[in-house]
């Protein structure tokens, strides 16, 4: 059952006027199976009542030695991401996902980028039609809160109100979870992903 | 040479290639891959410990979705996850190992044979050339090119399998098949299995034509059997589905397969084509797809369980045996004519038995029974029942010294031949594994019966992979 973020302390900070108190979440992402816990998304889900602008600085992911860079980018939803090609050859990047309108950027060459803004949330696949090996990921997600694990699976959100949040975990090859968590200051919660 | 045995010899150098060949299991190709020691998979190679036997039934993987984790040459992507999003408007994706998956095997013997001249070096016996992999999540592959050494010619063989991995517990392959419930080819010694080796059908049938010069009224002419013989041990062309199962708590389990094969030749020898099926059940033990509690004894030769199994084939063989004689020609001065014989032996038949396979602490204790019921091996309207088995220990004294004793029997109920109705096999043999990939074993190929003895073999086998 999803469960609903508790944003009494935030609600009531801002009737009193005082400035929000804001700690982190921190912790671990066990990703049973694969050689390494890298390229987790953790994130807050939809806060109710709560929007967030879109941000105006671009994101950006490279082409460079025939790999995207980062393998996996989480942005908000409303993102734009530059798609630059490093390379001496042409590179394409395109999406098979309707979450992201199956976008296909056409080819384009070294030094030059396009652009495309997410407006859904979504994990859109990236692909390069002239290279079928390469593969990255856009995760467009409600909140600001987020962050990609290393490969030891440690993660970061830093700035994140007290509340209560639906926090996900989302992977390239594992499935998605989420549970309940309240943050009090500086909070830590483990998470365990398989397939 | 005659343009018959042209075809004889020719003919038989075909078959040999295909059925000599082996499925090892023996691939430090997957020691490269996942940088481990063969005896993660071989009690003593080739011979699968309980981790091999997981490994070979998730498809040449490693257990309980590892696979990607145990993987240390990360594959070549021949096409990025994400297009499967795309299919069909896009090839499915797929990987190819990162270095090529071939490996080495070689096989030295010194032999001694008892009342022959043939002692000596048998440098080498064999080379192998072997390769194992996947391509991508669901397709694997096994193939072997060897040459052997067969009475001082070196002869060519081969096997060839790709294998449809559905799932980690169901398999589709197709190509070279064995048959057999307990793998020949990854026995511990040199002498095959007997009840493997038992044929029905003989190498050659005394045929009778007319005489063209009529001093007698007919001439009697050896003829050779043109198509290979079915024995059960030979490696087949055919299609398998075939899986495996955890049993409860993740120990032992289930395996099966259903089959159809040639039965005889890579182009078989007539249009029918036989149908295998077995069946068997691993009481505790590390379970057959793994992933489970580990063994109770953790060593690698170890895994205290048992295991009974049934097995069924059926099958038609069809052999045309092909002889010549040269006489004197009826007709005054016509010289010599040469005279041809052939038959064509049809045979229905069918194989029926049970295996079992016990292993506690250092003892490992399996063995087979089986009965063939030939309808008419010989083309003289007589049929043959068989009945044959064999018990096999293998102890292990220390990881690298192993003492193996065998003993079988196969029956029959019509003499083969100047061999008895009953035939009894001994062989006790001591493996010594130098390393992980080198082993040396002393072996005795002996037969007990009396028209039998005076026939043994010592040997001395060397063996490496690489």
């Amino acid at each position: 059952m999803r469960t609903m973020p508790t944003l009494s302390v935030v609600a009531l900070s801002v009737a009193v006027g005082v400035p929000v108190l804001a700690g982190s979440l921190a912790g671990t992402v066990r990703a049973t199976g694969l050689r390494d816990s890298a390229n987790a998304v953790v994130y807050v889900d939809q806060i109710a009542g709560k929007t967030f602008p879109a941000p105006q600085r671009h994101e950006q992911v490279d082409q460079k030695n025939m790999v995207f860079d980062p393998h996996v980018l989480p942005v908000l939803v409303g993102t734009t991401v530059d798609f630059l090609n490093s390379d001496a050859l042409l590179h394409n990047v395109f999406s098979p996902d309707k979450c992201a309108e199956r976008f296909n950027l056409g080819s384009w060459p070294r030094g030059e980028s396009r652009s495309y803004t997410f407006k859904q949330p979504c994990a859109a696949t990236l692909l390069c039609s002239v290279h079928p090996e390469m593969e990255a990921f856009v995760v467009a997600v409600p909140t600001p809160y987020y962050a990609v694990t290393d490969k030891a699976g440690a993660y970061a959100i830093k700035d994140l109100p007290d509340g209560t949040y639906t926090v996900k975990v989302w992977h390239p090859k594992l499935k998605e979870t989420s549970r309940a968590i309240t943050v009090a200051g500086d909070a830590t919660a483990d998470f365990e992903i398989k397939k | 040479m005659s343009s018959a045995t042209t075809r004889l010899t020719s003919g038989a150098l075909l078959l040999f290639m295909f059925f000599c060949a082996v499925d090892a299991g023996a691939i430090p190709a997957w020691s490269r891959k996942y940088e481990t020691s063969c005896s993660t998979c071989h009690a003593a190679f080739p011979k699968l410990n309980y981790f091999g036997n997981a490994f070979r039934n998730n498809g040449y993987r490693f257990p309980a979705g590892l696979e990607e984790a145990a993987t240390k040459q990360q594959p070549v992507s021949l096409g990025s996850e994400g297009y499967k999003k795309m299919f069909p408007d896009a090839l499915w994706p797929s990987h190819i190992p990162a270095s090529v998956p071939l490996a080495v095997r070689g096989i030295m013997r010194v032999n001694s044979i008892e009342n022959t001249t043939a002692d000596g070096f048998e440098f080498p016996h064999e080379f192998e050339i072997l390769a194992g992999g996947t391509l991508g999540d669901t397709f694997s592959f096994f193939g072997e090119v060897e040459i052997e050494n067969e009475d001082n010619e070196n002869e060519v063989g081969m096997v060839l399998a790709l294998q449809y991995d559905p799932r980690p517990n169901l398999h589709v392959r197709v190509g070279t098949i064995q048959v057999h419930p307990i793998p020949d080819a990854l026995r511990l010694t040199a002498a095959h299995y007997s009840p493997y080796d038992t044929r029905t059908t003989p190498s050659s049938l005394t045929l009778t034509v007319p005489n063209p010069n009529g001093s007698t009224p007919t001439l009697a002419i050896k003829a050779g059997v043109e198509e290979d013989r079915w024995r059960f041990r030979e490696d087949q062309p055919g299609v398998q589905l075939w899986g495996a199962r955890n049993g409860a708590g993740g120990n032992g389990g289930l395996t099966w397969a259903l089959g159809v094969v040639n039965g005889q030749g890579l182009g078989d020898a007539n249009s029918e084509k036989d149908v295998y099926a077995r069946v068997a059940y691993k009481f505790g033990g590390y379970g057959e797809m793994g992933g489970g509690e580990s063994p109770q004894n953790t060593q690698f030769w170890r895994d205290d369980s048992f295991k009974v199994g049934l097995f069924g084939y059926q099958g038609s063989s069809t052999n045309t045996f092909v002889g010549s004689s040269t006489v004197l020609s009826g007709a005054a001065g016509s010289g010599l004519v040469q005279v041809s014989a052939e038959r064509v032996v049809d045979n229905d038949f069918d194989v029926m038995g049970a295996e079992f396979d016990w292993w506690f602490k250092d003892l490992n204790l399996f063995g087979l029974y089986l009965r063939q019921s030939d309808d008419d091996p010989r083309g003289t309207g007589v049929s043959i029942d068989t009945d044959a088995w064999f018990v096999e220990g293998d102890y292990t004294f220390y990881p690298w010294l192993i003492g193996v004793l065998r003993y079988g029997e196969t029956s029959q109920d019509l003499a083969v031949g100047a061999d008895p109705e009953t035939q009894e096999f001994l062989v006790p043999a001591v493996v010594l594994v130098a390393r992980a990939n080198v082993k040396f074993t002393l072996e005795a190929q002996m037969r007990l019966d009396d028209p039998g003895k005076g026939q043994d073999r010592y040997l001395l086998g060397i063996d490496f992979a690489f």
